[in-house]
């Protein structure tokens, strides 16, 4: 099994008195897609801003690639590591061809212009998301799912070893969720980019990724999939994690599980 | 729609260009105009005439003093605005202008014939009042280890008042001459003189020019937010730090000498934004360049609008300032943001 890209010991995060992470143990390792799962305020959010480095305070042990999180240079870090929240506000004017700009400064040694490599860059991650028709419009003009196609170029421009990504699609149409994944998807299959995502969808996570986190007031419940100790969501643990009554799970087919509100 | 370009080399040479040579235009221009007309032929080739003495000894080092003032007060506006994530910052919206102004309130009150090191008590005080509140306003809006844009706006706001509140006070307790001086100083003027002030000035300006900026490319990025930029390798702590202390020690110093002169951090960013594009690369020089051209020109109006008599210029920029801030703000409403 190859060496793990993020591998977190006894994470504890606190704000005051109320701890947000208790005990967090995982493993990152390359080529997966994990997806944490878990109730409002169950940590999700604060522990992948603490694997971007954009949470600091906590206590444990983090690696990445072996190296302790703190220690890495920061543009280096940020040339393995993307981050894509939720949403994305532009203050000013900026082009959507600026923003995806703005994904190239890790890579540029403190030139004061763009390389015709960062151009060449900006305009093929445009393309992939499909966004190509948008690079002269201004981001404050776009709708939320255009927007998030420039946002993910953008991520996509550091290109970077493993992308996380904070519900990526929670104020998005169908048409643009299922865009934003499939690009998610093209990019784990021919990149071997490696992604963890928060999401509120068991449909999209039981399809989409290799490993489930099911988080609950900042524990780690369970970890379900072929390399977890759990192999598949049942309606127990989904009930627990999200205090659910059982009749509100359906199990389909022996497999999946979905939401039912014929209850 | 205007479709605007990422920021190429042409485009940036020739808005650097040709800002700077507006303003070495209205610097060689503005000098000619005032109360006494001066006669160029006369004061360039006749060492011994009047109009010489005017042009060289009067009416240049106050041109120059307007041109950086101008220029300081627009380029931390586009700082202010950038950190702030806000563009309707300006750089008094954080306290500057209440701290100098009760710094230098206090020297007058005290007496103004103290001089140290060449520099008088008044722009000291002034400085010292400025940088204490700038101070004081990040210091309360760090919190373990994180800086929210939005207390900083907020203690900003609120040291402003209680500096007011505390030169009302002053205000209550001085003379009708003191009192006089210290409401002229609160309009804003130029009519300091002499090269030796500009000479001061100098050291806080090329420290503070420099921290803002080193910082152009990376406050694009901050324009999307503290946590896009920190995803993208930056610093983001350090850099506020630095571009806040930056344009403080700007806007401390240049005001020390002109008193607070409003609204030219606030119309020049924003014409220059609109024309010029949103990329602080460019903006940052290029708002300093517009900003030293508003303000000579202004102090041009202001010199002969009332002659003999003189308008002090911090009021011709705040009636040019006032209704286009409020035109913005209507114009805001009906587009989304600019």
């Amino acid at each position: 099994m190859p060496d793990p890209l993020f591998e977190i010991k006894g994470l504890c995060h606190c704000f005051g008195a109320h701890a947000v992470l208790y005990d967090l143990d995982l493993s990152i390792r390359p080529g997966e897609v994990v997806s944490i799962l878990g109730p409002n305020g169950a940590g999700k959010t604060t522990l992948i801003r603490i694997l971007c480095r954009l949470q600091q305070g906590w206590q444990g042990e983090i690696l990445y690639r072996n190296k302790p999180l703190r220690e890495w240079p920061r543009r280096e870090f940020a040339r393995q590591v993307a981050y894509v929240p939720q949403q994305v506000n532009v203050s000013f004017s900026f082009t959507a061809r600026d923003v995806v700009l703005m994904g190239r400064l890790p890579h540029q040694k403190g030139q004061f212009f763009e390389t015709a490599e960062d151009v060449i860059r900006v305009r093929e991650k445009l393309s992939l998301t499909g966004a190509l028709s948008l690079e002269n419009r201004y981001f404050h003009d776009l709708s939320s799912g255009e927007r998030q196609l420039v946002v993910l170029a953008s991520a996509l421009a550091q290109e970077p070893e493993i992308l996380l990504l904070d519900e990526p699609t929670a104020f998005l149409d169908l048409k643009h969720q299922l865009e934003v994944y499939r690009i998610l998807k093209q990019q784990h299959q021919e990149q071997g980019t490696t992604l963890v995502l928060i999401t509120h969808d068991l449909n999209l996570a039981q399809s989409f990724s290799s490993r489930i986190i099911l988080l609950k007031a900042g524990r780690k419940i369970a970890e379900v999939g072929p390399s977890g100790n759990v192999p598949r969501l049942t309606p127990e643990l989904v009930s627990e994690v999200f205090d659910l009554a059982a009749h509100d799970m359906l199990l389909r087919d022996r497999q999946r599980l979905y939401l039912s509100f014929e209850a | 729609m205007k479709i605007s370009e990422a920021l190429s080399r042409s485009t940036f040479v020739f808005w650097l260009c040709g800002s700077i040579l507006v303003c070495l235009a209205s610097i060689v221009l503005a000098p000619l105009v005032g109360p006494t007309p001066v006669e160029l032929r006369e004061a360039l080739f006749n060492t011994a005439s009047m109009d010489r003495e005017i042009l060289i000894q009067t009416r240049l080092p106050r041109v120059f003093l307007a041109a950086v003032t101008g220029g300081g007060l627009a380029i931390s506006g586009v700082v202010f605005q950038a950190v702030l994530r806000n563009p309707l910052a300006s750089p008094f919206t954080l306290g500057v202008s209440g701290g100098s102004a009760l710094g230098a309130v206090l020297a007058i009150l005290l007496g103004l014939e103290i001089h140290f090191f060449g520099i008088g008590l008044l722009p000291l005080a002034a400085f010292a009042g400025a940088f204490s509140v700038v101070s004081l306003v990040y210091l309360l809006s760090r919190s373990a280890a994180h800086f929210s844009p939005l207390t900083l706006l907020l203690s900003g706001v609120v040291l402003n008042y209680l500096c007011a509140a505390l030169i009302f006070l002053i205000h209550y307790y001085s003379d009708f001459t003191q009192s006089f001086l210290m409401m002229r100083w609160m309009m804003g003027s130029l009519d300091v003189l002499s090269y030796q002030v500009l000479g001061n000035l100098l050291p806080f300006l090329v420290i503070g020019l420099a921290l803002v900026l080193s910082g152009g490319r990376y406050l694009n990025a901050l324009s999307a937010g503290e946590d896009w930029a920190g995803s993208r390798g930056i610093n983001v702590d350090r850099l506020i730090t630095m571009q806040y202390f930056g344009a403080s020690l700007i806007t401390g110093s240049v005001i020390a000498y002109s008193g607070p002169i409003g609204f030219v951090g606030l119309i020049v960013p924003h014409l220059l934004r609109m024309v010029a594009g949103a990329d602080h690369r460019l903006l940052l020089p290029v708002s300093f360049f517009g900003g030293a051209t508003f303000l000579v020109l202004c102090d041009a109006i202001s010199r002969t609008v009332m002659a003999p008599s003189e308008m002090p210029v911090g009021i011709i920029t705040s009636l040019l300032g006032g209704p286009f801030f409020l035109w913005l703000l209507l114009k805001q409403r009906n587009t989304v943001r600019f």
